[in-house]
């Protein structure tokens, strides 16, 4: 597996809610030519775009951890699991809000 | 046909139903009352223009049947076989089109020619930005249902038609077989996001 020569980013966005203050949005990013190794980061905010400090995104079967905002994940464990439909995430206060890949 | 019920109403076939409205049936109007003007306002071509002008269902049905009834419109129906339905709903669409209070405006100033003559009233062309947003929105509804299937479909769709992403790159990106596979995985993602289009207009599947 190979990522092409260019940075690719994945945006998955919660889905909708009747509080704006629950939304989220994580950007996956494929840096240029990643291999099996290498290390997806994930940038985690809040609706308002502020970062989430602490939680978990579930992403392709995966319980990531983010800590300031920021995640990662293996990207041989992505491909691995590219069939899993739970997108999530957990944040403390907040009720577990699930979502998906926006076609953005 | 005097007491024919709601129910009843939608058994019947285009013909009989056609007659029955005709004859100001009440129980055919009641019937029509949900199967068209109801509809058509939950609908996502029509139920947010409604929302944002203020259109409701009492409106609409009060000017649907003054326009069938009243104007006597009800004898354009060609009773060939075709949804009377669907016929009415293009109608509910149109008043709630026209119900723009941009093309309000527009439909009374009446062109002018260039000298200075007044021309024949036309009627406006929908909202382009409601239709544009419409037609956002029901891709992410489609795109959605497609996640659901399968979410490699949907990356493949999304990397394909977003990220102009070549068949070999996704292919190595995505650890598929070959060029050949992805674009079979491609192909099934258009014909799923067509079929979900036509699942989630059910007006339009129906006419």
């Amino acid at each position: 597996m190979k990522s092409p020569d260019r940075e690719i980013t994945l945006t998955f966005f919660s889905v909708p809610t009747q509080q704006d203050a629950e939304a989220w949005r994580v950007r996956l990013t494929f840096p240029p030519c990643a291999t099996d190794t290498t290390l997806l980061s994930l940038e985690v905010l809040n609706g308002d775009g502020s970062m989430v400090t602490k939680g978990v995104f579930e992403l392709a079967g995966q319980q990531l951890q983010v800590k300031d905002g920021e995640a990662s994940i293996c990207y041989a464990d992505f491909v691995a699991g590219i069939h899993e439909k739970g997108v999530w995430l957990l944040r403390p206060g907040h009720a577990p809000l699930p979502g998906g890949l926006t076609f953005t | 046909m005097e007491n024919l019920s709601d129910h009843a109403a939608a058994k019947l076939s285009d013909h009989e139903l056609f007659l029955a409205l005709k004859a100001e049936n009440d129980d055919a109007w009641h019937y029509i009352f949900h199967a068209v003007v109801e509809k058509e306002l939950s609908s996502l071509r029509s139920g947010e223009m409604a929302r944002r002008f203020g259109v409701d269902e009492g409106d609409v049905m009060g000017e649907l049947y003054r326009e069938m009834i009243a104007e006597g419109k009800i004898a354009l129906y060609r009773d060939e076989g075709g949804s009377i339905v669907g016929w009415l709903r293009k109608y509910v669409h149109g008043y709630i089109t026209r119900a723009n209070p941009a093309n309000r405006e527009q439909l009374l100033t009446p062109k002018v020619d260039d000298e200075g003559n007044e021309q024949e009233f036309e009627l406006p062309a929908d909202d382009k930005d409601i239709l544009r947003r419409e037609a956002w929105i029901m891709t992410m509804r489609c795109f959605k249902d497609l996640w659901n299937d399968d979410p490699r479909k949907a990356y493949v769709l999304h990397l394909k038609t977003r990220m102009h992403l070549s068949s070999e790159e996704i292919a190595l990106m995505l650890g598929i077989s070959n060029a050949a596979a992805v674009d079979q995985i491609f192909s099934r993602a258009v014909k799923d996001m067509r079929g979900n289009w036509v699942k989630h207009e059910p007006g339009d599947a129906q006419q």
